[in-house]
C-alpha cells in the first residue's frame, strides 16, 4: 500500500495490470520431485512461495481475494494436487479480467465440481425419485454472485412495503437451477471414467447425462431439450446480470483490500464502477476498463484509489473508523516480505505446511478454509467488542480475537527467531535478513521509528513505541566478545520485530 | 538460571487472582429461587455436526418393514454401501438393534445404530444415552397442509448452510449476535455474579455465535491448553541475564494491558484481545498446575483433541472458579452429498471413539453425572437421495449423553420414510420437525438449572409449543 501513495498510484496500478501473470502448476511440477514422495500438504503449502515471490503481486492479491468468494478447499488426496494448483491458475489467470470469466471458468474446473459436488452430477430419474444434487446451484447464488436477501446500490438490505428484507430464491429456483449444473464430467471419454491429468482442464459435458427437463428460475426459463453448454451458458448470464452482483461483489472485494467495514458510499462508488466496467482516476485521469459491466481491473482501481483509502485524520479525533484488518496470513506474507526472508523454500519449512490451527498457528491457510464460507463471513459482527457496539462487520475477528492472539505471537517469534522445524536443518530458509536494524540497536528510539515506518507505515502510538523501548533497553548486551554481542544485539532486533508485528497497529492498516 | 520461568508466569497468574486457593469459591451456592440454580457443578457440552448429519443412515429402522421400505427409498445410498453383502454396515444383520425402555411409544417400529456406533450402543444399554426424534428449528408447529396451501410461518432459510446452523444456535440467520447458549450463561452469571466468566463459556471448535451473550464471552482453548507467549516462557530466546529477565516482565506488563492509546476501533479492539489472551493463558496455567491431570487417552482426531481440552477444563474448574460451564465442539464433514457411504462410517467411527474416551475421562475424574454432551447439525437429510449422497434436509434425530440423562429411550418422533405423507415437505422429501430446537435446548437448560422464566427469556418461543420438558433428563 505504500506504494500507493500520491500521484503515482494509478501508474503503478496499470504497471501491475500489465504485467504477465505468474501461475503454480509450473511451480509445483518444476519441483521435479516424484510425487508420491512428497506430502500433500507441503505441496500445497508451494502457494506460499509463490504468492511470496511473484513478480505480479497484485494479480496475486485479486486471485487471493477471489478465492475467498469462490472459495474451493479441504482435499487431502496427493494425486489431487494438480486439481488444485489448476485451479489456482484459473483464478490467478481470469482475477483481472471480468467477474462474468470467473464465474464460468471456475464452474468448469475439476476442483469446483469436486468441492461442491457436481461432478458427474447425473439428471434425475423420475423412475427412482433421484434428484440433481443441489449443492452448487444454492452456493453459486448464495455466496458466487447474488447472495439471499436483495440488496440496494450501496450494500445495504432492500426492505418490503413491512420492513422486512426480500429473498432472492426460492427452493424452486434452487430445484431448477440444479437441473443445469448436470452432466458434467472428467475430459474424456467415459462419463465416469477417472481423472487422470483430466484434472487440470476444464470440464466436460455429457449430453446424456445432462436433464432434458426444463429449468426455471429467478425468472429465466431455459426450454427442455437445451444442450447442456448452452444452459450453463444461459444460467450464468442470468446469474451475472441480477442488480445484486455489483454491490454483493464490491462489498466483498472492498473488505478483502481495503476496509474491513466499509461505507455504504464507498460500497455505492465501487459498485458503480462494477456496472459500469470503467474507472477514470481523477488525478491523472488514467482509465481503467474496458467498459464492460464486470470489468475487475475498473472495479479493482476504483477500489485502490478509492479518495476514502488517503483520508487524513487530524490529531484529536477520539475514535477513528476506518480501515482494513489484515487477516493472519497477511501478516505473515507482510513480514516475510518486509524482512525480505531467503531463500524461499516451502518444502523445507514444515510450520507452514498446515497453518490451519488457530490454537498453534495462523489459524488460516490459503484455500484451506474449514468450509465453502470461507474463514469468515462477510457480515460477521464480532460480539463482545467495541466494533460489535457501533455494529461494525469485522469478518478477520471471527479468526483474530482473544483466542487466537497468542499463537499468533509465537507463531511469529518462531518464525523471527528462525526456529521453524526444519526437515533439512543443513538448509537454512525463511531466514529474516535483520541486518538493518540489528545496526539500529545503538539508538533504539531510531530503532523503533524505523519499526513504525516501515512495519506500520507511522500508525504506532506512543505508549506502544514507549513500552516497546523500555523493554528493548532492558535487555542486556554482552560485550565480552564480538559473537556474543551480536547474539545479544541480534536478539534485541528480534524482539522488536515481534513486539510490533504482534502490535494492533501493524495489523490495521488505515 | 535466572530466565523467567514458568514458576514466574504463575507468580504473576496469583497476581490476576485466578490462582490455586480459590476453589471454594466455586462450591459457594447460591440458592435463590428465582434465580439460576447454580449450586455443585454441571457442564452442557454440544458437539456440532457441521454440514448436516444424516440422520436417517444413523438412527436405521430396524424392523423388517422399515428396513425393507428405507432401503427401496434410498437405492441408491443403501446401493452404494453395498447393503446386501453380509459384510456391509448397512446389512440387517449387522445393525445394532436398540432395545428402548418406551418400546410400547413406538406402534411396533424397531430401530438400529450402524456398528460403528458399538461404543454408543454401550451407552444407550446402561442407560446412559437417549435419542430424540426429528429436531429441527421451528417458530410454532407445522403441518404439511399448512406449507402445501401457504400458510405455515416458517423459519428463515431454511435448508442453508450457514443460516441453518445459526438458527439452531441462535434462532436467527447468519449475523445473529447472540446464541441461546451465551443466554444460558447470561442467566447463571446473573445468578452468580462472583464466577469468574472467563471460563463459563468455552469453544474448542470454530468461533460461531452459540456462545455468544451479553455478558457470556467465548474463549477458546485449544488441546493441549494453556497457551502463555514463548517469549516468556521459553529460556532459549532472548537471554537469561537480570536485563533479560526484566525485559521479560516489562514484554508482559505491556501485553498484559488493555489500552495503549490507539484511535482506530479495530486496533483498540485488538489490544484488548491481547490482554485478554494473556490473563486466560494465566489462569489456566495456574489451574493446571495445581491439579492432577486426566490420565484417559483420547483418540488423536481432530474431534477427539477438543473433546480432551473439555475434559481437561472440566477437571479444573474449581480451581477457575467457575460451577456452570457450557463447551462447544464443531465437527466438520457431514455434508454428504456424495460418497455418503464411504465418510459417513469413517465421520461416525471418530464420533464414537471420541464421545467414548470422554465419556471415560468424566468417569475417571467422577464427573459424568454432572456433565451431558448433545448434538446439535445443520438439519437433517433428505430422505431421497440422489444416488450416492444426500442433500439439505429440516429435522434430524440428536443424541444426548450422560450420567444425568434418562437413557435407553427414544424421545420424539421417527416418521417412517413415506415422503409422500404427512411427515414430509411437499417437495424435496425433508421431514418436517415436531420437537422445536428450543424444546429441546429448554430440556437442558432446566437440568443445567434455568428457571422456568429464565428460559422464557433465552428461548423466546418457547411457549409456542406444548411441553417444555422433554423428559430426557433426570
Amino acid at each position: 500500500m505504500d506504494a500507493l501513495q500520491g500521484t503515482y498510484a494509478a501508474q503503478w496500478l496499470s504497471a501491475e495490470f500489465a504485467k504477465p501473470a505468474s501461475l503454480t502448476y509450473p511451480r509445483v511440477t518444476a519441483l521435479g520431485l516424484p510425487i508420491e514422495q512428497v506430502s500433500y500438504s507441503a505441496v500445497r503449502a508451494q502457494y506460499w512461495d509463490h504468492i511470496l515471490t511473484s513478480d505480479d503481486q497484485l494479480r496475486q492479491r485479486m486471485a487471493y481475494a477471489l478465492s475467498q468468494i469462490f472459495v474451493y478447499s479441504g482435499e487431502s488426496n496427493i494425486t489431487r494436487i494438480g486439481r488444485l494448483a489448476h485451479y489456482q491458475d484459473v483464478l490467478i489467470n481470469s482475477s483481472l479480467s471480468n467477474y462474468r470469466d470467473v464465474l464460468e471458468e471456475v464452474t468448469y474446473t475439476p476442483a469446483m465440481a469436486q468441492w461442491l459436488t457436481y461432478m458427474r452430477n447425473r439428471k434425475g430419474d423420475p423412475a427412482t425419485g433421484r434428484m440433481p444434487d443441489e449443492n452448487y446451484a444454492r452456493e453459486i447464488m448464495q455466496l458466487f454472485t447474488i447472495g439471499l436477501v436483495e440488496l440496494n446500490m450501496d450494500g445495504t438490505v432492500k426492505t418490503d412495503g413491512s420492513g422486512n428484507p426480500i429473498e432472492t430464491y426460492n427452493n424452486s429456483d434452487i430445484i431448477g437451477l440444479a437441473r443445469v449444473f448436470t452432466g458434467l464430467g472428467y475430459e474424456g471419454p467415459d462419463f465416469n471414467g477417472g481423472p487422470r491429468d483430466s484434472e487440470r482442464k476444464r470440464l466436460k459435458m455429457f449430453p446424456e447425462q445432462h436433464s432434458q427437463l426444463e429449468k426455471s428460475f429467478l425468472g429465466l426459463t431455459i426450454p427442455a431439450g437445451t444442450p447442456g453448454d448452452e444452459s450453463i451458458e444461459l444460467a450464468l448470464d442470468q446469474l451475472f446480470e441480477h442488480p445484486n452482483v455489483a454491490p454483493f461483489v464490491s462489498r466483498q472485494l472492498i473488505q478483502r483490500f481495503t476496509s474491513s467495514s466499509p461505507s455504504p458510499a464507498y460500497v455505492e462508488r465501487v459498485a458503480t464502477v462494477f456496472e459500469n466496467g470503467q474507472f477514470t482516476d481523477p488525478e491523472t485521469n488514467t482509465v481503467f476498463g474496458t467498459g464492460e459491466r464486470g470489468d475487475l481491473q475498473a472495479t479493482l482501481a476504483a477500489i485502490l484509489l478509492d479518495p476514502s483509502t488517503f483520508s487524513v485524520y487530524p490529531d484529536g479525533t477520539d475514535t477513528i473508523i476506518d480501515g482494513k484488518v489484515r487477516e493472519p496470513i497477511l501478516l505473515f506474507t507482510n513480514w516475510a516480505r518486509t524482512f525480505n526472508v531467503g531463500p524461499v523454500n516451502t518444502l523445507n519449512e514444515s510450520e507452514l505446511w498446515d497453518t490451519t490451527d488457530p490454537g498453534r498457528s495462523l489459524g488460516q491457510q490459503a484455500f484451506h478454509a474449514p468450509s465453502v464460507f470461507n474463514f469468515y463471513r462477510p457480515g460477521y459482527v464480532p460480539p463482545g467488542t467495541e466494533s460489535g457496539t457501533a455494529n461494525l462487520t469485522v469478518p478477520e475477528f471471527q479468526i483474530m480475537n482473544e483466542s487466537s492472539k497468542t499463537a499468533f505471537l509465537n507463531f511469529i517469534t518462531k518464525f523471527t527467531y528462525d526456529d521453524g522445524f526444519q526437515p533439512d536443518r543443513s538448509v537454512a530458509t525463511f531466514v529474516p535478513d535483520l541486518s538493518e536494524e540489528i545496526a539500529l540497536t545503538n539508538d533504539l528510539p531510531a530503532l523503533v521509528e524505523h519499526l513504525d515506518t516501515i512495519l506500520a507505515a507511522g500508525r504506532m502510538t506512543d505508549a506502544e513505541k514507549q513500552d516497546i523501548q523500555a523493554i528493548l533497553e532492558e535487555m542486556s548486551i554482552d560485550t565480552s566478545s564480538s559473537d556474543a554481542e551480536l547474539r545479544d544485539r541480534t536478539d534485541i532486533a528480534r524482539v522488536g520485530v515481534i513486539l510490533v508485528v504482534a502490535s494492533s497497529s501493524f495489523a490495521v492498516v488505515w | 538460571m535466572t530466565y523467567y520461568n514458568r514458576r514466574q508466569f504463575l507468580t504473576r497468574s496469583s497476581a490476576v487472582g485466578f490462582a490455586a486457593g480459590l476453589g471454594a469459591v466455586g462450591a459457594m451456592s447460591n440458592m435463590r429461587s428465582w434465580a439460576a440454580n447454580t449450586s455443585g457443578y454441571k457442564a452442557l457440552v454440544f458437539v456440532f455436526l457441521k454440514g448436516g448429519m444424516d440422520h436417517a443412515d444413523t438412527i436405521i429402522p430396524y424392523d423388517q418393514a422399515s428396513y425393507n421400505q428405507i432401503t427401496s427409498v434410498r437405492a441408491g445410498l443403501f446401493g452404494s454401501h453395498n447393503f446386501n453383502s453380509s459384510s456391509s454396515s448397512r446389512n440387517r444383520s449387522n445393525l445394532l438393534a436398540l432395545s428402548p425402555q418406551n418400546a410400547s411409544d413406538l406402534g411396533g417400529r424397531q430401530f438400529s445404530l450402524p456398528r460403528e456406533l458399538s461404543s454408543l450402543k454401550d451407552m444407550f444399554d446402561r442407560e446412559e444415552l437417549a435419542v430424540v426424534g426429528n429436531v429441527g428449528p421451528l417458530l410454532n408447529p407445522v403441518t404439511r397442509t399448512q406449507i402445501e396451501n401457504g400458510t405455515a410461518t416458517l423459519p428463515a432459510r431454511l435448508f442453508s448452510h450457514n443460516d441453518q446452523q445459526s438458527t439452531w444456535m441462535s434462532f436467527g440467520v447468519e449475523g445473529t449476535r447472540f446464541g441461546w447458549g451465551g443466554r444460558f450463561v447470561d442467566q447463571v452469571l446473573n445468578s452468580a455474579p462472583d464466577m469468574n466468566a472467563s471460563f463459563a463459556a468455552i469453544s474448542t471448535g470454530s468461533n460461531d455465535v452459540f456462545l455468544s451473550g451479553n455478558a457470556a464471552r467465548p474463549i477458546r482453548i485449544s488441546a493441549g491448553g494453556a497457551l502463555a507467549p514463548s517469549l516468556l516462557t521459553s529460556p532459549s530466546l532472548m537471554g537469561r541475564t537480570a536485563g533479560d529477565d526484566a525485559a521479560r516482565s516489562r514484554i508482559e506488563a505491556y501485553l498484559s494491558r488493555s489500552d495503549l492509546g490507539s484511535r482506530n476501533i479495530f486496533a483498540r479492539d485488538l489490544t484488548k484481545a491481547q490482554a485478554k489472551s494473556l490473563e486466560n493463558a494465566e489462569a489456566l496455567t495456574a489451574a493446571r498446575e495445581s491439579s492432577t491431570p486426566i490420565s484417559t487417552v483420547f483418540p488423536g482426531s481432530r474431534l477427539g483433541a477438543q473433546l480432551q481440552s473439555v475434559a481437561e477444563t472440566i477437571n479444573v474448574q474449581q480451581r477457575l472458579n467457575v460451577s456452570r460451564q457450557i463447551f462447544y465442539v464443531t465437527m466438520p464433514g457431514f455434508d454428504t452429498h456424495s460418497n455418503q457411504a464411504e465418510d459417513i462410517v469413517e465421520l461416525h467411527q471418530d464420533m464414537a471413539d471420541g464421545f467414548a474416551a470422554f465419556r471415560s475421562a468424566m468417569q475417571e475424574i467422577g464427573r459424568w453425572n454432572d456433565v451431558t454432551l448433545s448434538t446439535m447439525s445443520d438439519f437433517g437429510r433428505t430422505m431421497v437421495d440422489n444416488g450416492d449422497g444426500t442433500d439439505h434436509g429440516w429435522a434430524g434425530h440428536h443424541l444426548i449423553m450422560g450420567g444425568s440423562v434418562r437413557g435407553a429411550r427414544l424421545y420424539g418422533d421417527y416418521p417412517d420414510a413415506d415422503v409422500d405423507g404427512p411427515n414430509f415437505t411437499p417437495f424435496g422429501s425433508r421431514q418436517i420437525p415436531t420437537v422445536s430446537v428450543e424444546q429441546y435446548a429448554a430440556t437442558l437448560g432446566r437440568w443445567f438449572g434455568l428457571s422456568s422464566g429464565e428460559l422464557a427469556q433465552a428461548l423466546p418461543r418457547l411457549s409456542e409449543f406444548n411441553t417444555s420438558d422433554l423428559g430426557f433428563m433426570s
